[in-house]
């Protein structure tokens, strides 16, 4: 697509996260039990899209709307307090115990997360010794976390290093800095460090395993080291995973032999998506890998300021991913929209939006909201937080 | 499912109670079956009619793990034969290849099985059981993070790090694929992953250099052997100069003749001559640089030009 063409579909964006937090399709419904997630992402999408100083307006028009939405957060919180579920359809009456009907990380993070977002001063209404003490139970001996604890208070479910990312949010928004609730920081920091592979990006396993690089897990280890205090980015052990990490802005300019050839050789490489980033070596480009790779770049970087090809990327989010019908982002050029991949590529555009390298791109300049770097919400909510007191 | 009453439940309905947020137009069927399962969790009845319900519900929400923890409890409980829902498994991740939480599943009931289960089903277990299933899983998608991940824990667990199968499989895989960057990583694992940073053996660190520069032979410009091979130097903390005969077969980027324009068969190949001559040259390290931002790689000028600057030349 001719660069003069690309437009910013900043009415259609706010629409589409408009029409998500309203009605989902049927489709959505395999994505039930992790509910809070969406409705997380579609927040966070409405605020990017729409800078203002109240940047929910769209969709909140009224003080008692606004108030009908944090009671359905907390409608997730379960009994004990220790946590929330991932959805309503998972609630059982309270007098059945609570064996089936546990609290689990990620919907307490993404809870968090929304109450934030709807300007919701939590600390009256949650125990955050409790939470904390449910959260320092999900850590195993090796560092990293399970996602829920079983009925015997073990912790259960995949290991995963988003887990790691979710629990240093949760530390942060519920105040704790140490303590005895709190979990084990050390351990946690080694079983990130354990887990940079060979080619200098982060996979999923300790030590030994030596899992596959990739740009999402990466963004959750960086993240949560940055947030334990202990990443410092010109800490020469780190430049490895910076080549690492700008390697995945895919060049598939065909005018050059050799790109030729490996536009020829990668079944997984495709002109169209020049500038894109790709999550791990050797596969296709993703909205989302643009978000994860830039966060890590800013994670590791002292002045904020990214050596990539931004014109390049904005070319292919506005061109490619960009749903031109019904706003938001897919996953690729053929995908349709979906609230992680919408907000995840306007966070890459918002990132972006004050380059030189844009000028002239778009008809009108970018301008969208800003997303903090220490907690993946905007920034408006970020200083509600600060502004928290236990 | 159909062999099994649920007549006697009475199903707890899924609260649509508003205001809510996404709200989810769910289809008759689900509310149906998560009605039931709602009121099964409530009862925590373990019972066959109960565990066929799971299988309903994980097919339409996999993601879900309270509905793998009551699985397993119900399979605990009424005894079912662990070696039994290991096959349910197979179909289950054979149907749905999105089912992330399988796996965990599966390592879940083979740990028990080997510490808990009946002599019977132990006697009858073979890890071997395990290969087909992997090896139709990666026939539908040779990177599935979730399967590589799987296979790591199952070479870790029934001790397959020197085990020559293991090497035939991923040597069969980057033959077919010379880019698989899964095969290549899990490659990595089974030649290095017995040894400290440092201490490898050296048969295997020679073997294995030697199979990188080989497929480098055979796709240039193919990051995932370079990261091997580069990777390799670095676990042994062994110097990189002596690539520069190697790297400079595949970036002859110094041309006597001006009007000649040079070969570049791999842009890695070009950066990894800058990197050697990083310390004793950095002359001809910037120099390289500038090549690579102005002309071979230019999307990342930029980051080219931050490596130079490193230089202080």
């Amino acid at each position: 697509m001719p660069t003069s063409e690309l437009t910013f579909l900043k009415e259609k964006h706010i629409k589409y996260f408009v029409h998500v937090l309203s009605l989902c399709p049927h489709q959505f419904q395999s994505e039930d039990s992790n509910k809070l997630a969406m409705v997380y992402f579609a927040l966070t999408g409405l605020t990017l899209a729409n800078p203002s100083d109240n940047p929910l307006e769209p969709f909140i028009k009224t003080e008692n709307e606004r108030l009908g939405y944090v009671e359905f957060i907390y409608k997730h919180l379960v009994p004990s307090g220790e946590g929330f579920r991932g959805s309503m359809t998972m609630e059982l009456p309270a007098s059945e115990g609570s064996t089936y009907d546990p609290p689990n990380l990620p919907a307490t993070y993404f809870a968090l997360c929304c109450l934030l977002i709807l300007k919701e001063d939590y600390t009256k209404r949650l125990d955050r010794h409790k939470i904390m003490n449910y959260v320092r139970r999900c850590q195993v001996d090796e560092g990293y976390f399970r996602p829920t604890l079983d009925m015997h208070g073990s912790p259960f479910g995949d290991s995963d290093m988003r887990h790691c990312q979710i629990i240093s949010s949760i530390r942060m928004m519920l105040g704790y800095t140490g303590g005895e609730n709190d979990i084990d920081c050390d351990a946690l920091e080694a079983y990130i460090l354990s887990t940079v592979s060979y080619d200098g990006g982060i996979g999923n396993g300790a030590g030994e395993y030596f899992t596959e690089s990739h740009a999402g897990l990466a963004f959750c280890g960086l993240f949560t080291l940055k947030a334990l205090g202990r990443l410092t980015g010109e800490d020469p052990r780190w430049n490895k995973t910076k080549r690492w990490l700008h390697m995945r802005q895919m060049d598939y300019d065909s005018s050059q032999i050799h790109r030729q050839v490996e536009l020829d050789e990668n079944e997984y490489a495709y002109e169209e998506d020049h500038g894109g980033f790709n999550g791990r070596e050797n596969k296709y480009t993703d909205t989302c890998y643009a978000f994860w790779v830039l966060g890590c770049l800013r994670l590791l970087s002292n002045t904020g300021d990214l050596l990539i090809d931004e014109r390049a990327l904005a070319v292919y989010l506005l061109g490619q991913t960009q749903h031109q019908f019904l706003g938001g982002f897919g996953k690729t050029n053929e995908d349709m929209p979906d609230p992680l991949h919408s907000t995840l590529g306007l966070a890459a555009l918002s990132h972006i939006q004050h380059s030189a390298a844009l000028d002239g791109l778009c008809v009108e300049k970018l301008h969208l909201g800003e997303l903090d770097d220490t907690l993946v919400v905007d920034k408006q909510s970020k200083v509600f937080l600060d502004g928290l007191k236990w | 499912m159909a062999e099994f009453s649920y007549d006697d439940v009475t199903p707890l309905p899924i609260s649509e109670e508003n205001p809510q947020l996404c709200q989810i137009l769910y289809k008759e069927e689900y509310k149906t079956t998560m009605g039931l399962l709602r009121a099964l969790l409530a009862k925590k009845e373990y019972s066959e009619r109960a565990l066929a319900l799971t299988e309903r519900v994980i097919e339409l929400i996999a993601a879900h793990y309270t509905v793998w923890q009551y699985r397993y409890h119900i399979v605990l409980n009424i005894n079912r034969s662990i070696l039994e829902e290991l096959d349910w498994c197979e179909e289950i991740a054979l149907e749905n290849l999105k089912n992330y939480q399988i796996w965990n599943y599966r390592q879940l009931l083979i740990e028990h099985l080997l510490s808990q289960g009946c002599e019977e089903d132990r006697k009858r277990f073979s890890y071997r059981r395990e290969y087909p299933l992997m090896q139709a899983m990666f026939d539908e998608d040779e990177k599935n993070y979730h399967v590589w991940s799987y296979r790591k824990w199952f070479v870790k667990k029934f001790g397959l790090l020197e085990s020559p199968e293991e090497l035939a499989f991923v040597d069969g895989l980057i033959a077919a694929d010379i880019r698989n960057n899964s095969a290549w990583n899990h490659r990595f694992f089974i030649s290095f992953g017995s040894f400290q940073s440092g201490a490898a053996d050296p048969l295997i660190t020679e073997r294995e250099i030697s199979y990188a520069r080989m497929k480098i032979a055979l796709s240039p410009q193919n990051p995932s052997s370079w990261n091997y091979l580069l990777g390799i130097y670095d676990f042994i903390k062994k110097d990189i100069d002596d690539l520069f005969e190697f790297a400079s077969e595949y970036a002859s980027y110094r041309v006597e003749d001006a009007s000649v324009e040079p070969m570049i068969e791999s842009v890695l190949a070009l950066e990894v001559l800058a990197r050697i001559h990083e310390r004793k040259n950095p002359q001809e390290a910037a120099r390289i640089y500038d090549l690579l931002g102005t002309k071979y790689d230019k999307i990342r000028v930029r980051y080219w030009a931050f490596e130079k600057q490193k230089l202080h030349v």
